[in-house]
């Protein structure tokens, strides 16, 4: 009730009106320094809402009373006032600005960057369209320093991971948090099946005005709980002054691997290599051995009288230059008061693996109105996504990336009669069949509402209320074909989930701006923010399909089965912001935060957060006033701590689960063992920067330091499992990242309408544990896993392997180091047994960046944009199967044809060692060790693209405003520096090369009108 | 009224409609109960001990490892590496760990809650309450001889027989001055085994609240476990044998339970609790074992590793394989029992059902039947022997007196006719001195370090504890040679 009365309230202040008298009609021309017209400037009458913008020669008209003041202003340009007159007609010249005076938008507040004393970076709508083809995100890759993205795979609609300056906890997420115009979303994925979806695939990167990264504690710290690992915030799209135009955006293309990964065997190459494991362990002779092979390895007595034709397997599960098409349309248009955007994109991408597609379609509708003092903003978006995907991420024999590394080439795909073989003498499946029969279809639908009110209290004090809306329902199914595959032995299988998240937000803020004297300018914020998310699920299975044809649950009436749950998440914060500017030149800034998580045990749920920093703008110095050289100068430090809650729900409290049955009863039994004192995770993060800008700006940038300090890690210890448990959750360990960021513009070249810009950025990352839970002796719980280990001292997750020595040259067998945990041995030892593991190097990059450079004549571009990483090794995991010397890559899998560099006779040498009839990876040289770890350093084209607008007299006829053609490649070189790195290198944050569609590169052309 | 004011008491306002203090935080509790105040009935304490019968079925331990591991490291099976499992490096453990160490003591944390609760709080029947607990004390004690036999040191040479470590046997559920305990000797934790073993007997009654069937824990069944248990240990102390004698002589005489008979035995597999079942794990077609239970292993086309291992007949005898150890008659080796999948050598009958849903009977009589002999001809009643070993070939086709004398030889020839894949043969090898057999390198490539499988006596015949648990435990000391 008292939320209607609000309602009603606010609409009524919005409807009221305030009229005057004794107008005149004035128009004019708004032009730039060059005398050129600048269509869409915007003419206001000083202290009111009237106004209007330029049309596209730069005139305008607007009613005014003599005394009244019109303040003309356009984005980069300098505002000019002039007081109305006796004259009717006013024509103004804006120059344009000589400093940087960008507002940044950081989701809480947007503020002129002078006044800012972190370092947040800006990626505009240009560099996100076309670019980010599975989710918005894609396109940050290279843009900031110290910004890492990771496409988990190839399969169109994946989700992405994005890591900001390291990574700082152990057992908890280290994903940023998503703001989207001002509310914070969720990011993670749709995922009850083995194919992921991500939920910010279902925001349209067309849709999308900036995306900002915050990384300092300035920054970070007002979104205090979920701040530590950065923010991105997201802003859309909002309609602009003027008549209605409109835009159309298609852009069409295609997308194959980027890396050809791992060449395999062929049927030839295997016979040889699988018969050499005779000849070598049993003495054969190599007509006995191949006679041997061909009559009892599987298919191979087919393949060979079949005339040695190879299962084309590879070709078969992969789809050459997959089609992908956007087309997105959008208007907008109103004038100063009001003003609208209404969008709708559609997108639809085929995979690069067999069975697999996405397509998306977005509706948005924004509107803003301006009445007396109060602001209405209201922005709306739904999308649904379809997204038909495969198994992947492990060794499925259902997988078809998991076929192309792991079928027999003397499989045949296909019978003679041209239908699908699916009586293999493998246990691999024939995954091109089961792609046509199969489904396995992610339908996710997101709305998203976003709606503030905000009334201007006075000139100094606004106060705004928001409420906000994030719908995500996904439906998920998945039906396996009863003739062959997973559910052969159940006479098919299908699987029903439909899962419901629903966030709510309700915001209000207090907003006060005020300059004193024109020289002290004060800035102050109170905000209130609730956050409610409740998250259901229910899903059903049946096996035993009543016939062909049929896919949902109802038809598979054997051994249904169900389950269904419910949990809920809430989060409550009071937020306080104060800058305080002299002059410009010097800037502070504080921030605090009060902000609790049911998360936490009741008297542990609420944390204080708080920052503070301070800036110097030194350019505004009397000693360099007017200075040629130096524009702009900035001088910025900060200070603060921030938070993270991301732990499992109820991890506190010590539970009984009630979700398992025996014999058909229910079975209660205890899920977590509880620790009632759990709290925040904390970061002290601390901040040192400059930002420049030289010659007239041509030169811009900034150098920084951070460091970053995570403590009370919300840690999940291990604890001995004779309690029953495997481990608790405890605030313990401590770990640091440091490094340096620059970020660095130039326009090198400027002749006539001849321009070369480089850009680019650079950073680095220093990982180090400095503190993890001890044991009762005082001794670390030491986190050693087979593949990494987290230690003080080192590295979160550095590589530990046993180290590869090589072949030996004389006897064609596996040599290890000796190894240890500690001053590890360079001894050489024979087997695998005799080897301890040792640390092999990091496995987050410990530098990253990005390049590029662009060059326009006149209407006509060229930008090149490239990422570049390293310091970091890479494992190829699977490569104990396809790189074993023995039968599992040449008899039961398949091998790559790296094989074919395998010892043969004394003196060989060689990094692969001799063919052995065995199925142990650790004996013959293929179980896990340094061996398949390699130097993950790689530097990638991420984008190129050639673009022309028409000359404007040619398409002024047929009457467009605009009409840009690109041509646009993602991914098309990548340079890496391991010769042996065989797979993509860019993996995901594990390190480990898993089994996933391959990263993928693309050309497109695209085409955009505005009219 | 001024603006301002207006505008500042509609702030209030808000703020009021959404304020909210740290009750308002309070998460929802919607599939889960508090620890402390969630058992309160006879029944919840029952349900709480489903849980730990449920942790038993896991594919990790009797739901498939912990049988197929029985047989796939002996002369009865091995791995094709139709998918890579239980593949021969298996057997070449690492430091890393290996075997169903966390799920059993996710078990044992089960049955110390059931322990551990106040019967006497409880609403219902205290006859309920006490059976419910005496299983508890049951399981237990079979959940620690499980970890004993994969983990403990008494069969490697050097290490002590008895008096070398054992696990650490735990009592209580989250003993806050007992979380990282360090390991028992072996004959400490048969202490151990005997006194739960006989608290279980004392508090179980004659009467079973559970319906009777064979899928919970009994009187008899606690004395089937330590006629296991003991026989066993009677390698290490050659005193218990007898006690094994006495119990499972007990269980033949009191449990009502009967060996099956030549037509009933392919049956009795398909058949959920079957004449001679004393206990049974429940597995349901909604438990969706799928490729993960022991049928799929045994018969899947993907998935599907585990099969009998045959020799090369072509080839000079090194040891018998399970086809030559068939008799003409033999219900057990028949067409329906042992045959083909995928053209090798499998065992059909004994998981029938490809999706798992088909009981596993843990504790059968036949087993008594047997260890009795076995007892009574170590203990010098060879006669007694003789008359108790050959009633199970009697009832397999084979006619009486199929055995003309009881010899240790004859009764694990026996013990391997009838328990062959049900995961007995590594113990059996083990208890009586025995390596594993080399029946066709070939095919069991388990020949990594030494061109051979495990002698007895080597270190790699018990599992290695896992380094997480190192870790986590400074009590805790690694098995030798890992």
């Amino acid at each position: 009730m008292k939320k209607i009365k609000l309602f009603i309230t606010l609409s009524l202040l919005i409807v009221s009106y305030l009229g005057f008298a004794q107008n005149v009609t004035i128009n004019g021309n708004v032009s730039d320094d060059n005398s050129l017209a600048l269509p869409g400037a915007t003419v206001l009458v000083e202290g009111t809402s009237t106004g209007v913008t330029t049309d596209f020669d730069g005139n305008y008209t607007i009613s005014a009373s003599v005394g009244d003041v019109l303040v003309f202003s356009f984005v980069g340009f300098d505002s000019k006032s002039v007081t109305v007159g006796n004259s009717t007609q006013i024509n103004v010249q804006l120059n344009s600005s000589t400093e940087l005076d960008e507002v940044v938008v950081t989701g809480i507040t947007s503020r002129d960057r002078r006044r800012l004393t972190s370092s947040a970076v800006v990626v505009g709508a240009e560099l996100i369209e076309g670019v980010a083809l599975s989710s918005p995100d894609q396109a940050l890759s290279g843009r900031v320093a110290g910004l890492r993205v990771v496409t988990r795979s190839g399969t169109p609609g994946a989700p992405t991971d994005i890591r900001i300056r390291g990574e700082g906890s152990i057992s908890g997420s280290n994903a940023p948090l998503f703001v989207i115009d001002g509310v914070p979303v969720n990011n993670g994925s749709i995922s009850p099946l083995l194919t992921d979806m991500g939920i910010l695939s279902m925001i349209n990167a067309s849709d999308i005005e900036s995306i900002t990264v915050l990384k300092d504690a300035s920054a970070t710290a007002p979104y205090g709980a979920r701040g530590s690992n950065g923010v991105i915030v997201i802003t859309t799209k909002t309609g602009s002054a003027g008549e209605v135009k409109y835009s159309l955006t298609t852009q069409y293309g295609f997308q194959n691997y980027a890396i050809n990964e791992r060449p395999m065997l062929t049927g030839e190459q295997r016979l040889e290599l699988g018969a050499e494991t005779l000849i070598n362990d049993y003495g054969w002779s190599k007509a006995q051995a191949t006679t041997y092979a061909l009559a009892n390895f599987a298919g191979a007595a087919a393949w060979d009288a079949g005339g040695r034709v190879d299962g084309n397997w590879e070709e078969l599960v992969k789809v050459d230059d997959a089609p992908y098409q956007s087309y997105d349309i959008s208007a907008s248009g109103g004038s100063a008061q009001e003003n609208f955007r209404i969008s709708l994109g559609y997108k639809n991408t085929q995979g690069t693996s067999v069975g697999t597609d996405f397509e998306s379609v977005t509706g948005t509708f924004t509107y803003k109105r301006k009445s007396g003092k109060v602001d209405i903003v209201t922005s709306n978006r739904v999308t649904n996504a379809i997204q038909n995907g495969i198994h992947e991420g492990s060794s499925y024999f259902g997988a078809p990336q998991m076929t192309r590394l792991f079928m027999s080439p003397f499989q045949q795909p296909k019978n003679p009669d041209g239908s699908w073989n699916i009586s293999l003498s493998t246990s691999v499946f024939n995954t091109p069949y089961l792609a046509e029969k199969n489904i396995q279809q992610n339908d996710g639908t997101r709305a998203l509402s976003n709606t503030t009110v905000s009334y201007r209290i006075n000139d100094d004090l606004k106060f705004s209320t928001r409420y906000a809306l994030d719908f995500t329902l996904g439906v998920s199914h998945e039906f396996r074909d009863p003739h062959h595959g997973d559910a052969n032995g159940q006479n098919g299988y299908s699987y029903q989930n439909t899962s419901r998240s629903f966030t709510w937000s309700s915001t209000n803020t207090l907003d006060f701006n005020k300059t004193v004297d024109d020289v002290h300018n004060f800035s102050a914020l109170a905000q209130m923010e609730f956050q409610k998310n409740k998250y259901t699920y229910n899903s059903s299975s049946g096996e035993n399909v009543a016939a062909d044809g049929l896919h949902y649950v109802n038809s598979f009436g054997t051994n249904q089965s169900a389950s269904g749950a419910f949990s809920d998440w809430k989060q409550l914060s009071y937020l306080g912001l104060l800058n305080y500017t002299y002059l410009d030149k010097y800037v502070a800034d504080f921030s605090f935060k009060y902000e609790g998580s049911s998360r936490f045990a009741k008297g542990y749920r609420f944390g204080s957060f708080w920052s503070a920093g301070i800036a110097w703008n030194i350019h505004k110095e009397s000693f360099l006033d007017g200075n040629e050289i130096v524009n702009n100068l900035k001088f910025r430090a900060s200070i603060g701590e921030t938070g993270s809650n991301s732990v499992g729900l109820n991890q506190y409290q010590s539970l009984f689960g009630y979700s398992a049955s025996y014999d058909d009863n229910g079975a209660i039994y205890p899920s977590s063992f509880g620790n009632l004192l759990l709290s925040w995770e904390k970061q002290t993060l601390y901040d040192v920067g400059l930002d420049f800008g030289f010659l007239k700006n041509r030169i811009t940038g900034s150098v920084g330091y951070y460091n970053r300090r995570t403590n009370d890690l919300l840690q999940s210890v291990p604890l001995s499992t004779t309690s029953g448990h495997g481990s608790q959750t405890q605030n313990v360990g401590e770990v640091e990242n440091k490094g340096i960021e620059v970020e660095l513009n130039a326009d090198v070249l400027r002749l006539g309408d001849f321009t070369w810009n480089i850009y680019g950025n650079y950073a680095t990352n220093e990982n180090e544990v400095l503190k993890l839970a001890k044991k009762a002796d005082g001794t670390d719980i030491n986190l050693d896993g087979g593949y990494n280990r987290t230690r003080v001292g080192e590295p979160m997750g550095i590589w530990y392997l046993r180290g590869w020595a090589g072949v030996n040259s004389d006897t064609g067998n596996p040599m290890y180091y000796k190894g240890g945990a500690t001053n590890p041995s360079m001894e050489i030892v024979n087997s695998y047994g005799a080897a301890l593991q040792m640390t092999q190097g990091n496995r987050m990059p410990t530098y990253s960046g990005g390049l590029g450079t662009r060059f326009s004549y006149k209407s006509f571009y060229v930008d090149a944009n490239f990422y570049y990483q390293g310091g970091n090794k890479v494992y190829e995991r699977w490569n104990w199967y396809t790189h074993a010397s023995n039968l599992l890559s040449t008899r039961y899998y398949q091998g790559s044809q790296v094989l074919l560099n395998r010892w043969q006779k004394p003196g060989d040498v060689t990094d692969v060692p001799r063919m052995r009839w065995s199925t142990s990876t650790s004996g013959t040289g293929s179980g896990n060790t340094s061996r398949f770890l390699y130097d993950g350093d790689y530097v990638r084209l991420r984008d190129v693209v050639v673009g022309y607008n028409l000359p404007k007299r040619w398409i002024e006829k047929a009457g467009f405003d605009d009409v840009g053609l690109s041509l646009r490649g993602l991914n098309l070189f990548t340079w890496v520096k391991d010769d042996n790195l065989r797979v993509d290198p860019e993996v995901r944050n594990s390190g480990s090369w898993e089994i996933y569609t391959p990263i993928l590169k693309s050309v497109s052309v695209g085409v955009n009108l505005k009219f | 009224m001024k603006n301002i004011y207006k505008y500042l008491i509609l702030f209030v306002a808000t703020a009021l409609i959404v304020s909210c203090n740290e009750d308002d935080l309070e998460p929802t509790l919607a599939q889960d109960k508090d620890l402390g105040t969630g058992i309160n009935t006879a029944a919840d304490l029952a349900s709480v001990l489903n849980s730990a019968y449920d942790r038993m079925t896991s594919s990790g331990h009797y739901g498939r490892n912990t049988i197929i591991m029985g047989d796939v490291r002996t002369d009865n099976a091995y791995s094709t590496m139709n998918s890579g499992r239980f593949s021969s490096s298996n057997m070449d453990h690492t430091a890393q760990g290996y075997g169903p160490w966390g799920t059993i003591y996710g078990v044992i944390a089960i049955t110390n809650i059931v322990i551990g609760a106040d019967g006497s709080s409880l609403t219902g029947s205290q006859t309920a309450i006490s059976h419910t607990q005496g299983q508890a004390y049951a399981l237990r004690a079979l959940a620690h001889f499980d970890l004993l036999r994969m983990y403990g040191q008494h069969f490697i040479t050097g290490q002590g027989g008895g008096a070398s470590l054992g696990v650490p046997y735990v009592k209580t559920y989250k003993n806050p001055d007992n979380l990282t305990p360090a390991r028992d000797t072996v004959l400490s934790n048969l202490g151990d085994i005997n006194a739960d073993l006989t608290q279980a007997i004392t508090m179980m009654g004659a009467t079973l609240p559970n319906g009777g069937d064979a899928a919970y824990m009994t009187k008899a069944g606690a004395y089937a476990i330590g006629a296991r248990v003991f026989l066993y240990a009677g390698s290490i102390d050659s005193g218990l044998y007898s006690t094994a004698g006495t119990m499972a002589k007990w269980v033949i005489d009191n449990s009502g339970t009967t060996p099956v008979s030549a037509a009933g035995f392919n049956g009795s597999y398909k058949t959920d609790y079957a004449s001679n079942a004393i206990f049974e794990l429940s597995f349901t077609g909604t438990d969706n074992r799928g490729i993960n239970g022991c049928a799929y292993i045994l018969r899947g086309t993907s998935y599907g590793d585990v099969r009998i291992l045959t020799r090369d007949r072509t080839k000079a005898m090194t040891s018998t394989d399970l086809l030559d150890i068939a008799e003409v008659g033999d219900v057990r080796f028949a067409a329906n029992m042992i045959g083909l999948a995928q053209a090798q050598q499998t065992v059909l009958g004994k998981y029938p059902t490809m999706d798992g849903s088909d009981n596993i009977t843990l504790f059968r009589i036949e087993e008594m039947h047997l260890i009795y002999a076995e007892a009574m001809l170590r203990g010098g009643d060879a006669a007694t022997a003789k008359t108790y070993l050959n009633n199970i070939p009697a009832v397999r086709g084979l006619g009486a007196d199929f055995y003309a004398s009881a010899t240790l030889d004859n009764i694990l020839l026996e013990r391997r006719k009838e328990f062959y894949f049900e995961g007995m043969r590594y113990d059996d090898l083990l208890r009586t001195g025995k390596g594993m057999p080399l029946v066709d390198p070939f095919k069991q490539m388990n020949d990594d370090k030494t061109g051979s499988p495990p002698a007895f006596g080597d270190y790699n015949t018990a599992y290695p504890i896992g380094t997480g648990e190192l870790n986590a435990n400074p009590n805790m000391v690694e098995n030798y040679g890992y």
